[in-house]
C-alpha cells in the first residue's frame, strides 16, 4: 500500500473497525425496548452530534445501526435505546452489565440544533422515534436561553407504550417548554390526548416564520406531520426528518441504504424536508 | 347578543365567515358549560346541537359491554363536535343512515365551555340562504375530511 492509498484508506479503515465497549447498565424501558449505557470512559469518551447513529456489533449475532439516545454533553457514557424486532436486536436485548459490544461510529448527519438557535423549536416524535430526538432535546434544554419557544409533541400506540415516561414528566414540569403526549387509543383513566400526533399541532401556538421542526418516527407518521406543519405555514426548509433505511456499512460504500440519489447512512439520517419531499412519495425508492 | 356574536366570531370554525353570516348563526347559538363527566352526546341519541368547543377537553368514547369504555379521540379548544344534525329534517331523511344518532359518547373530561348551535335552526337558515348553506357545508366537510385523514393514520397502527 503506497502512502496515498494508505491516506485514503485510513478513514475508511477507522470507521470499519469497531471499538470495544462494556455494558455499564442495561434496563428495560418497555416490554420489548431496552436502553444500554456503554462505558466510553476507557476509550477517552465518545463525542457525537444529536441525531447521529452507531453500528453496534453483537458478537456472534451481527451488526445493526442504532441511533444514539444519550446526552451529547456526557461523552463518558454512550447510550442506545433498542427495540427487539429482528434476529440481532433480540440477542441485543439479552445483554447485561459487563458484556462487551463493538461500536462503529458515530455516523450520519445531525439535527441542526446549532443552526436553529434563536428560533422556535417544535419536536415531533412517534414511538421509538423519541430516542434519536432525545440528544437534541437534552441539548436544547441545556442551552434553553438560546432558543425561542420549545414544544415537544409525542405520540405512542397506547399509554403502556410511552417511552422515557419519567423524563417526559420532568420536561413537562418545566416552565420553559411545552410537552404534549398523545396515544392512538386509551382507557378513560388516561388523562392526556387521544389521537394522532399531527392533530396536536392544532392545539399549540406556532409562529411558522420562526419555527424549526425536528420530526422522527415511522415514515408515514413523519409524512403526515410534515403535511400538517406545511398546512400551518412552516416552510419545507424549516422541517427536518430522520430517515430510516437498511444501513450496513455506515459510510456510503455498500449502497444498501440508497434513497434516490442519496445514502441515508452518509447523507442522512437527518434530512431537510425540501430535499426529500419528492422522494418520499416515489414508491420505488 | 352582541357579545355572543363577538366571541363566536373568534372561534376557528367561524374564521373568514362574513359578518352577516356570523350574525345569522348567532341567532342559533348559546353558551353552554359541562362539568367533568357530563355527556355532550350519547351514542344513539339524536344530535340536536352542533358544538364549537372553546375550552376544556372532550373524550369520544366507545361503549363496550362488560368492559370499560375505550377513548378513540379527544377534542379540545377550536374543535367541532356533532355533525349528524345536518342530515335530519330533509326530504331525503329516509335514505340517510347518518341520522341514526351520535356514533360515540362525547364526555367532558374537565370543565368544558362551548357554543351549542341548534341543529333545526341551522338547517332552516342554511335552506333560506344558499351562500350561508354553502359556507357552512364547506367548513363542515373540511373538518370531517381532516378527521377522516387522522382516523386513517390512527387505524394504520404505525408504531407496531
Amino acid at each position: 500500500m503506497n502512502e496515498r492509498t494508505a491516506q485514503l484508506a485510513a478513514p475508511v479503515m477507522g470507521s470499519m473497525v469497531p471499538r470495544m465497549m462494556r455494558v455499564k447498565r442495561a434496563y428495560r424501558e418497555l416490554g420489548d425496548t431496552y436502553t444500554f449505557d456503554l462505558d466510553a470512559d476507557d476509550a477517552g469518551g465518545f463525542r457525537f452530534l444529536p441525531g447521529q447513529f452507531n453500528m453496534l456489533y453483537v458478537f456472534g449475532a451481527g451488526e445493526v445501526p442504532i441511533s444514539i439516545s444519550g446526552d451529547p454533553a456526557a461523552p463518558g457514557v454512550l447510550v442506545h435505546t433498542v427495540r427487539a424486532v429482528g434476529a440481532v436486536t433480540r440477542v441485543f436485548c439479552d445483554l447485561k452489565r459487563g458484556d462487551m459490544l463493538g461500536v462503529r461510529g458515530p455516523f450520519g448527519t445531525a439535527w441542526p440544533v446549532e443552526d436553529v438557535r434563536g428560533r422556535d423549536v417544535v419536536i415531533i416524535a412517534g414511538g421509538l422515534g423519541l430516542a434519536p430526538l432525545r440528544p437534541a432535546i437534552l441539548h436544547v434544554l441545556a442551552n434553553r436561553a438560546a432558543y425561542g419557544r420549545v414544544t415537544l409533541l409525542y405520540g405512542a400506540r397506547t399509554p403502556a407504550d410511552i417511552l422515557f415516561r419519567e423524563e417526559l414528566s420532568r420536561w413537562r414540569g418545566r416552565f420553559d417548554c411545552e410537552v404534549e403526549v398523545t396515544v392512538d387509543r386509551a382507557g378513560t383513566d388516561f388523562r392526556s390526548h387521544v389521537g394522532v400526533v399531527p392533530a396536536l399541532l392544532d392545539h399549540v401556538p406556532l409562529d411558522p416564520e420562526r419555527t424549526a421542526a425536528l420530526v422522527c418516527g415511522p415514515e408515514i407518521m413523519m409524512r403526515f406531520s410534515a403535511r400538517a406543519l406545511l398546512a400551518k405555514g412552516v416552510s419545507p426548509e424549516g422541517i427536518w426528518l430522520s430517515m430510516e433505511r437498511s444501513m450496513k456499512c455506515g459510510i456510503g460504500l455498500c449502497g444498501h441504504c440508497q434513497f434516490g440519489p442519496t445514502f441515508v447512512c452518509k447523507d442522512g439520517p437527518v434530512m431537510r424536508y425540501d430535499k426529500i419531499a419528492r422522494l418520499m412519495t416515489v414508491r420505488e425508492v | 347578543m352582541e357579545n355572543l356574536e363577538r366571541v363566536l366570531r373568534e372561534h376557528p370554525f367561524m374564521k373568514e365567515l362574513i359578518p352577516e353570516h356570523v350574525a345569522l348563526l348567532t341567532g342559533c347559538a348559546q353558551n353552554v358549560r359541562f362539568a367533568p363527566g357530563d355527556l355532550l352526546l350519547r351514542e344513539g341519541d339524536e344530535e340536536r346541537s352542533f358544538f364549537l368547543l372553546r375550552q376544556g377537553t372532550v373524550a369520544l368514547e366507545a361503549y363496550r359491554p362488560g368492559k370499560p369504555p375505550l377513548v378513540v379521540e379527544t377534542l379540545g379548544s377550536g374543535d367541532v363536535l356533532g355533525v349528524s344534525w345536518m342530515f335530519r329534517g330533509g326530504e331525503d331523511e329516509s335514505i340517510s343512515s347518518a341520522h341514526a344518532g351520535a356514533g360515540l359518547d362525547a364526555r367532558a373530561r374537565d370543565p368544558v365551555l362551548a357554543f351549542a348551535l341548534d341543529g333545526a335552526c341551522l338547517r332552516k337558515k342554511m335552506a333560506a340562504d344558499d351562500k350561508l348553506g354553502h359556507a357552512l357545508a364547506r367548513r363542515l366537510l373540511e373538518r370531517v375530511y381532516l378527521r377522516l385523514a387522522r382516523l386513517r393514520l390512527q387505524s394504520l397502527n404505525v408504531y407496531e
